[in-house]
């Protein structure tokens, strides 16, 4: 937490400060704004793509909570954005819940389910629990495809949402629902990292021993830590089934698991402004980038080569990119940035 | 690298059965349930626990398909891990570490 050259907090409220200078927060408001009006000049393909960040960025910010502060490795986080998902869809559909409501319940359950396999955490930790959530994420799976009320492997429609009778059916309208919970999550992030339960996370992190024999209440700040990684991923869930339309288990991979953690280790664990980075990276790779140009490109220069080798080739580049990033950026992209910050802050002298 | 001879010994015996889809990676997430079960530094563990999740599987999701929902079989491995890890976390065999600080 470096502050910029001759800026020195004088009271409490300034060291308080989230936002302390006034370049900070005219840069802020820029970014806001800017973000608030893609609507008025991009196209609907690219909103939909700035959906998926937003929601993606609300699942990562929970697992960066539970992996990065907290240090309890999940690889499970896809089947806990799978119970929201659900838990929200069903409650809408089924029981014509309001979408409000079902979202936070879809939060609350999704963090309840946490609780329940986090369980494991308060006795081993690292790898064992790494494979504990493994197990979270298929049994999860399997109960959400042979569960009838679930619509099983054909998945099941769900109602846009909707708020005092106004739907979000447009992309614009997803678009400002999606921007406005997601800086919501930012802000409750970065926050909970600033208190006493993120100090108590941290040092649960660096040695759960210690903290224990400092007076953490390891149970309490574990299961808090998977209660919290867990709503956020409900809320995501949520969000994607009330955007997407319909729903199937095939959405929430084990793959996705794997690269939920990917996203957060790419933009840097610990740090607030690591998943925003991670998952633009990402998903804009992935969804965009490869597919969109990278393919077409290969198509069109190698010719001779047979017809499924450029969509093959995608895969391989999204996984050398990210292993390079890892190779060159071991601390992430966060770091990168906190780099650039100093040297321009610094600058013309090199410290 | 004698990890990875031993899985490919594992990968050519489990492929000669059932042949071969890129399916068999959740052969490799199952067999964690065996050196969980078994206690991760132990060789006795992983041949004893072996056969254990072994028939588990097969006569869970023989008998068990009529009470429960189909598919049952493939879950199994994970709920046994899960309840290794509430009750015995090193497993049956394997040595139970001591942390300093």
């Amino acid at each position: 937490m470096s502050l910029p050259c001759g800026i020195r907090n004088y009271n409490y409220a300034q060291d308080m400060a989230i936002v302390r200078t006034k370049t900070q927060w005219v840069m802020l408001i820029g970014v806001l704004i800017l973000v608030l009006s893609f609507p008025a000049y991009l196209s609907n393909y690219w909103l939909g793509i700035f959906n998926i960040i937003g929601i993606t960025l609300i699942a990562a910010l929970g697992l960066n909570i539970l992996v990065g502060y907290c240090g309890q490795l999940s690889i499970g986080h896809a089947g806990f954005i799978a119970v929201g998902a659900y838990t929200s869809a069903i409650l809408t559909n089924h029981f014509h819940v309001p979408f409000i409501f079902a979202l936070v319940a879809a939060g609350l359950l999704s963090g309840v389910i946490g609780i329940i396999f986090g369980l494991p955490s308060v006795r081993v930790k690292g790898f064992y629990l790494a494979i504990t959530t493994i197990a979270a994420q298929f049994i999860i799976i399997w109960i959400i495809n042979h569960w009838g009320i679930t619509g099983g492997f054909n998945g099941m429609s769900v109602p846009y949402a909707s708020l005092f009778g106004f739907e979000f059916a447009s992309k614009t309208s997803q678009f400002y629902l999606v921007i406005i919970i997601t800086i919501m999550g930012v802000f409750f992030a970065k926050n909970i990292a600033r208190t006493k339960v993120g100090r108590a996370f941290i040092a649960i992190r660096d040695n759960d021993l210690a903290a224990e024999v400092m007076g953490v209440n390891l149970l309490y700040y574990k299961l808090l830590a998977f209660f919290i990684g867990c709503f956020f991923a409900g809320i995501a869930g949520s969000l994607l089934a009330h955007t997407t339309y319909t729903l199937n288990a095939e959405q929430f991979s084990f793959t996705d698991s794997i690269l939920y953690v990917g996203m957060i280790i790419i933009g840097g664990l610990g740090t607030t402004l690591g998943p925003i980075l991670g998952v633009i990276f990402v998903v804009l790779l992935q969804k965009v980038l490869l597919p969109v140009y990278l393919v077409p490109f290969l198509e069109r220069t190698f010719t001779n080569f047979p017809a499924g080798f450029a969509s093959g080739v995608a895969p391989m580049v999204f996984g050398l990119v990210l292993v390079l990033v890892l190779v060159l950026e071991p601390r992430g992209l966060s770091h990168r940035w906190s780099l650039i910050k100093a040297a321009y802050r610094l600058w013309p002298f090199s410290y | 690298m004698f990890a990875c001879v031993v899985a490919v010994i594992g990968g050519l015996l489990g492929s000669s059965i059932g042949g071969i889809t890129h399916g068999l990676v959740d052969t490799g997430l199952k067999s964690f349930s065996v050196v969980i079960l078994g206690g991760l530094d132990s060789f006795v563990g992983a041949m004893v626990a072996g056969p254990i999740i072994g028939l588990a599987e097969s006569l869970g999701g023989g008998y068990l398909t009529q009470y429960v929902w189909g598919g049952v079989r493939d879950i199994i491995p994970f709920i046994i891990i899960i309840i290794v890890m509430v009750i015995k976390p090193y497993g049956l065999f394997g040595e139970k570490r001591i942390e300093r600080i």
